[in-house]
């Protein structure tokens, strides 16, 4: 009896292996990078804004579209140090930036290039929006803490960034600890993974209240919601800094040296994110 | 590379190496009878059961540059396994193990004994009894554990997250894709590629349940 009859695999399924097989050997391991624009780590509380930012820099500069990947800052820092292939880090936190100088990962200078405010936002429809404040969120959480909450009301759900690796997670408890109000009881808080998330879970009615980065709002003014700043007195603005990476690039210099450009800054501005009053390099 | 082909890509490499692994421990596990067989086929369905953030980070410790065994990987290769291609293959290797192995030991397990030894006795040398014998009889095995080895790659998101991160052309597979969609509240991206992976999990599903049916 011959192979084939024996085999049984029919003709389709031999057709369908072999177009596998063709396209598989096609491709190959690798990924070339050299028509790819610079590999950015880019703090999430940037995905709004990095639209427009690199368009404008492709325009200005003539370089390739850079290529992005978002996270928190800690997350960022963290496949940095395992060995992520990027060339250009944008931190929404200096002490990420110091820990990868501290291990001797980067290429000096780093420079501050943004500071980030939070808001406080709710459904338009929501029971907080009319009074919407620190003060008010912090009355409620101080009730809930007293197992006393609202009468007559639902209880409430708040979300932040998780502070423990996102800065401006970081930044909401600090400006909830000034108003007496950490920690959130249990129950009442949803730790984002990261600045975008926390939109993503406001959206989705998870959530009553959000403390979300001024930048992740400014972009599209949203009539279903209300927004409020939370006070520049509760707590420290985020600052934003960035640090080129060991890889010796000179488009991540193109870019490190566009971002403190007026057209940068101009865009930055544009979604909430102020210029350091002396942009400086960390120490 | 877009997402959908790096996704294509990583699933058809993972395939590619991973059948013939398949092949060679199914039907070796399937005959074996020996006391350690439990140990065995526990380690290598361990993928199973654990979560893929716990494989994802066991294998970011072991290839990262920073550690002994990545340093020494990343010298030999000429770079980081962590957060690239090869690296992704890597992992996606180590979590379909059993996705491979299964249906193909499945497969051998069920070929009567009797076959072999009658292939043997009619003068069939031991390759000409696998040719002729023990391949055509456990071909829906191999075609299944093809099958579900391919699409259980293209939906891998958690042990794709830790040990590739989420780079644009290098990393960013579809899942990834998704995730990174919703949360830039792309959702048109989103519902794209999920419908994408929503068709070829089911056309998946469909092959190796078409395969799988008794034969006339």
């Amino acid at each position: 009896m011959k192979t084939k009859d024996r085999l049984d695999m029919g003709p389709s399924v031999r057709v369908i292996f072999c177009l596998l097989l063709v396209f598989c050997l096609c491709l190959p391991m690798g990924v070339s990078h050299a028509t790819n624009g610079t590999l950015v780590a880019a703090a999430s509380s940037l995905r709004m804004l990095w639209p427009s930012l690199s368009a404008q820099f492709v325009k200005d500069t003539g370089e390739p579209q850079p290529r992005v990947s978002f996270a928190s800052s800690g997350l960022l820092t963290t496949q940095i140090r395992n060995g992520a292939p990027f060339e250009l880090l944008l931190s929404a936190d200096l002490a990420n930036v110091k820990t990868l100088q501290h291990l001797d990962m980067t290429r000096e200078p780093s420079k501050e290039f943004a500071l980030g405010k939070l808001s406080l936002v709710t459904p338009s429809t929501s029971r907080f929006a009319d009074n919407l404040s620190l003060a008010q969120l912090a009355s409620e959480i101080i009730l809930a803490n007293k197992n006393q909450a609202s009468s007559g009301n639902r209880p409430f759900r708040i979300t932040l960034p998780n502070p423990l690796h996102a800065p401006y997670g970081f930044a909401a408890k600090t400006a909830l600890e000034s108003a007496n109000a950490w920690p959130v009881p249990a129950g009442h808080m949803l730790a984002a993974e990261n600045a975008a998330q926390t939109l993503q879970f406001l959206n989705s009615q998870a959530v009553d209240i959000a403390i979300v980065p001024n930048a992740l709002m400014a972009s599209s003014p949203d009539s279903t919601l209300t927004i409020v700043g939370i006070p520049d007195t509760a707590y420290e603005p985020v600052v934003h800094a960035m640090i080129r990476l060991q890889t010796d690039s000179p488009a991540a210099d193109k870019l490190f040296n566009w971002i403190q450009t007026p057209q940068a800054q101009k865009i930055l501005l544009e979604f909430g994110l102020e210029t350091p009053v002396a942009s400086k390099e960390p120490e | 590379m877009s997402p959908f082909a790096l996704s294509l890509k990583l699933a058809l490499w993972t395939t590619l190496l991973l059948v013939p692994v398949g092949l060679l421990l199914g039907r070796w596990l399937a005959r074996y009878r020996g006391a350690l067989k439990p140990w065995l086929e526990s380690v290598i369905f361990l993928p199973l059961v654990l979560p893929p953030t716990v494989i994802g980070y066991y294998l970011l410790r072991l290839l990262s540059p920073g550690t002994e065994t990545g340093g020494f990987l990343a010298e030999i290769i000429g770079q980081p396994l962590v957060f690239t291609f090869p690296g992704l293959v890597i992992a996606s290797l180590v979590v379909n193990l059993p996705f491979a192995i299964q249906p193909i030991q499945l497969a051998f397990g069920n070929l009567p004994e009797q076959l072999r030894e009658a292939a043997w006795v009619s003068g069939l040398s031991a390759s000409q009894t696998w040719w002729h014998i023990e391949l055509p009889l456990t071909w829906q095995g191999i075609v299944a554990s093809a099958t579900l080895v391919f699409a259980h790659t293209l939906g891998e998101f958690g042990v794709v997250l830790l040990v590739g991160g989420n780079i644009e052309g290098s990393t960013r597979t579809v899942s990834i894709a998704i995730y990174d969609s919703v949360q830039s509240f792309d959702m048109q991206t989103a519902s794209h590629y999920s419908l994408a992976l929503l068709g070829l999990s089911l056309a998946a599903l469909v092959i190796v349940r078409l395969s799988s049916r008794p034969r006339r």
